[in-house]
Parts: structure tokens; sequence; C-alpha cells
């Protein structure tokens, strides 16, 4: 128990279609995930799975249900939860540097000079030292996404929620990307809740794979990856990687079959 | 429809002359603006040696003079000046102030939007002008008058520009707020004010242009200082040079007070 950060039980979300069948996004949903975990959540476009995000995030609301961290309902948004959204979320008035501060400013914690150094910090992590004055604009997809992660990660957050975070990108900047986050989480062990529609990724960065099916949002199965970390692009040649690759396949494609029967 | 060609294959498309896209070198740019000038100016002097034309439009020269008339002696025309842009400043002002608070209160909560809008609408569609009889009853022809139409006209242009620009807001930012731990005011003041500074200037620059229309408009009853009432007052007298002094003053201020704006949103966009 000391060791589970988010429970989730029996979660249920109805949305009102006016002139139309209520959308049940979520039914009876429970999850539970440990410290340090890295869990990534799979499934089709209109599955829940970003609801189930926003809710962990204290970002949308759930009609019953028990949505805990450590003990304690969520009850809204808060730094404990670090927040990286698909759309990058950079506040394009602030340059670099100054977004990642911003992250930090109403924590009351630190000192101009701290979060000047904490952001240092965070910038060689995701490698953008040189870009501290950059605006969002000037920068690729791939680099503000970076900038958005440095900035999660310097609040200390207990937990990484991860909507998407490279599904606009192309195939070699994701690639890269993950595994930066391979290696900075293999280094931090902050615990992410990973969203994403793509399986091989899933695999790749997962101590569990959380499988989910559509109309209803349902949990089907969560799949254990005992991959040895670190791992790497190279881990995909790994014949288990392909054993659970093809059984999430199998599962996420028929899923897909029933609902364009 | 398309023309066909007789000989039907017309060879190759004539080439055009590469261009590039952009605003182009900065001298060529200033050279031609100066041209513009220029030669308005010399039109100007040009068709006024016309009589009859020059009845009532003055030429440069006695504009000029009556420049240097009015700013001779007991100095009327700095007078006029300062306190039409004190009119200004203060009308424009209350409405900037008044804006931006009800723009963002618009674009936050929904029921406050419905209950302002269908007047905020209403009024927008009245020339302020319409208001002055009204105004002057209410609160005589003093400063207090001037500066109430000049804020109701002003604070109905920017309010409804700004309150666009709050809507037009990326709520994804808003939302990466909250989860740093922002509360509400932090995103009024950290991100909506910041976000929407380009609408805000944008309604700065329609409310100055708004403000002067209604300066002269208010100051053409009952004053006897201010831009507008020197203008009355000359036409009374068939003095042309004095009018077009005005009307060439107020083109000043209008252009020299849009560049200030200019000038800042050059300053704090560069982001954009």
């Amino acid at each position: 128990m000391s060791d589970n950060l988010i429970h989730i039980e029996n979660v249920n979300k109805t949305y009102v279609v006016k002139g139309g069948d209520d959308v049940e996004v979520l039914k009876n949903v429970s999850l539970d995930i440990s410290n340090n975990e890295f869990v990534c959540v799979v499934g089709p476009s209109g599955c829940g799975k970003t609801t189930l995000l926003n809710i962990v995030a204290g970002l949308e609301t759930f009609n019953s249900g028990l949505v805990q961290m450590e003990g304690q309902n969520i009850i809204g948004p808060g730094p404990d939860r670090g927040v990286i959204f698909q759309q990058y979320a950079l506040f394009p008035w602030m340059t670099v540097r100054k977004n990642i501060e911003y992250g930090m400013k109403y924590l009351n914690k630190y000192t101009a000079k701290e979060k000047y150094e904490i952001s240092d910090k965070y910038i060689k992590m995701v490698n953008l030292v040189g870009f501290e004055n950059f605006y969002p604009k000037e920068l690729s997809g791939g680099m503000k996404q970076r900038v958005a992660i440095a900035r999660a990660y310097a609040i200390s957050p207990k937990v990484m929620l991860m909507d998407e975070p490279f599904g606009a990108l192309d195939a070699q900047t994701r690639a890269q990307l993950q595994e930066d986050l391979l290696r900075t989480w293999e280094k931090e062990k902050t615990t992410c809740f990973f969203i994403t529609h793509d399986v091989d990724e899933a695999v790749l960065l997962a101590s569990k794979v959380v499988i989910m099916s559509s109309k209803p949002g349902q949990i089907k199965e969560i799949v254990k990856i005992d991959l040895p970390y670190p791992r790497n692009q190279a881990t995909k040649l790994d014949d288990q990687f392909n054993v659970y690759k093809n059984h999430i396949w199998d599962i996420v494609y028929k899923m897909y079959l029933e609902v364009n029967k | 429809m398309f023309s066909k060609s007789k000989s039907g294959y017309s060879g190759p498309r004539k080439s055009r002359k590469l261009k590039d896209f952009g605003d182009g070198p900065k001298k060529t740019q200033r050279l031609i603006t100066a041209v513009s000038i220029i030669s308005g100016i010399l039109l100007w002097f040009i068709i006024t040696k016309i009589p009859s034309i020059n009845t009532f439009l003055a030429s440069p020269k006695q504009v000029f003079g009556a420049f240097m008339s009015e700013t001779a002696a007991n100095n009327r025309y700095w007078k006029d000046i300062a306190i039409s842009l004190q009119r200004v400043f203060v009308g424009f002002g209350l409405g900037f102030l008044c804006a931006i608070p009800i723009a963002f209160l618009m674009g936050w909560y929904p029921k406050f939007r419905n209950l302002v809008e269908p007047w905020i609408q209403f009024f927008r569609t009245i020339p302020p002008i319409a208001l002055i009889p009204l105004v002057i009853l209410a609160l005589g022809l003093g400063e207090k008058s001037k500066y109430t139409v000049i804020f109701i006209s002003t604070f109905l242009v920017m309010v409804v520009t700004i309150f666009q620009g709050i809507r037009e807001v990326d709520r994804t930012l808003v939302k990466a707020a909250y989860t740093f731990g922002a509360t509400d005011k932090n995103i009024f003041f950290d991100i909506m004010i910041p976000a929407a500074f380009p609408f805000i200037l944008v309604a700065a620059r329609l409310g100055i242009a708004t403000a002067l229309t209604t300066l002269i408009a208010a100051e053409l009853t009952g004053t006897t200082f201010g831009i507008g009432a020197r203008i009355q007052g000359a036409q009374q007298f068939m003095n042309t040079s004095i009018v077009l002094l005005g009307i060439i003053s107020i083109g000043v201020i209008g252009y020299a007070l849009d560049k200030i704006i200019l000038l800042i949103e050059k300053k704090t966009t560069r982001w954009k």
C-alpha cells in the first residue's frame, strides 16, 4: 500500500450528448500505479485514455468512483503532478528559460537565483543549452516538447502525466525523444503515466502496458513488460519485445475489427 | 473561361522576375514615403493657387502663417492642444482600464457575458455623438461630459476587441498554468493579459482613433477651448487657415499616438 502512488477505483464518466445516446467514456475503470512505475496506456482513439489522464491531472471531472494520490482524493490540478500535453502548451511570450522558471513560480519555494540554477540543470538534461533565450516559435516541435518536459521535471512532481507527447513529431525526433525520456526515467525514476496509440512506443518505454477498449472505455488487459532497463531503440530487435508487441497488437487489432464490423 | 491559344501549345510560360516576399529594403521604403509626402504637399500648394479653391482651402503658406500667429502672443494653439489631449487621455484611459477586466470577465464567465453582451452590442451600434445632448443635460457643459462621451465610445470599441483576444487564448495554456498551481488571479495577470496583449494593443489603436473622433464632436458644442472648438470658432469667421491648421493638428496627433502604440507593439511582441 505504501508503494502505491495513484489509486483509481471504479471510475465512470458519461458525456451527455444532446439528441443522441449518452457516451460512456469510462466504465468501471480501476488501476493502481506504484512509485517508480512507467505505465503506458494504449487503445484506439475514443477509448477515453486522455480523459483518464485528465482526471488524474485534476483537469476533468468524473461521475462516480475514486481517484486518489497517496491516499488523498484528487480534487483539482496541482504541482505534485507534471502534465505534458501533445500540443506542448508552452507560453509563446516567454523564452525557453522563462517557460521553465514559470513552472516553479507558484511553488514559492525557490529564490530567483535557485530558479535560474534549476532551469539550467533541466535545460542541460534536455540538451537545449544555447537555446535559453529563444522563443517557442523559434524552436522545432521536438525542441518545444523538450522544453515542456524540462518545465515539468523542474517542479519535481511525484508523477509525470504525458498525453501522447510525441504524437505530433516525425519518426526520427520521436525515436530520439523516446530514448531521452528513457535515460531521464532510468536516472530520476519519476513515476510516468504515458498515453500513446503507438504499441511500439508503449512496449519500448513501459514497465506496464494498460490496454483500453472503446465504447465503452474500459481496461481490457494489463501487460507487465519484463524487459530489462536500460532500454534503447535496439531493444525493439529483442525477441521478447516482439512477443509483447504482437500480443498487444492482437488485442488492439481485434478491438478495431469489432468496432468496425 | 480560359482562352485557347490558336496554335495549341504556346511554348513555356514567360518567366516572371523572381520576387522576394517581404517589404523590401528599408531605404527604398523610406524613400517612397518621403516622395509621397513631398508630392502631396506640392499638390496642395498647386491647387490652392486656384482662387475658387483657395476661398475654402487655405494654402500651406497660409496655414503656416496661422500656426505662427496662433502660437505667438497669448499662445492659444498649445492651450487648445493641451486641453484636447487631456480630454482624450482621461476618456481613453478610463475606457481602457474598464475594458480589460470587463472583457476578461466576459471571456471567463459565460453568465456574465450573457448578461452584458446584448447591452454592449446595442450601444456599440449607436454613434457616440448621438449621446452628446443627453450627456450634456446630465453632466453640464464642463469637462465631465467630454470625459464621459469619450469614455463610453472608447470603452465600447475596446471591450469587444479585447474580449475577442481573451476568447482566442489557447485553453491548453490555461490548463498548463493550473497544473503548476496557478490561482484564477494568477491566470488573469500571468496568462490572459500577456496572451491577449497583441489584441489589447489593437484595441488601444482603435480606441485612440475613436477617442479623437468623439473628441472633436464633443468640442463642437458648448465649449471655448480645444481643437474642435477652435475649428468651430474659426469657421464662423471664415478663417479657413485656422480651420485647416486644426484639422492637420488632429491628424498629426492621431498619427503620432498610433505610431507610439505600434512602437510598443514592436518592442513587446517579438515573441509573435
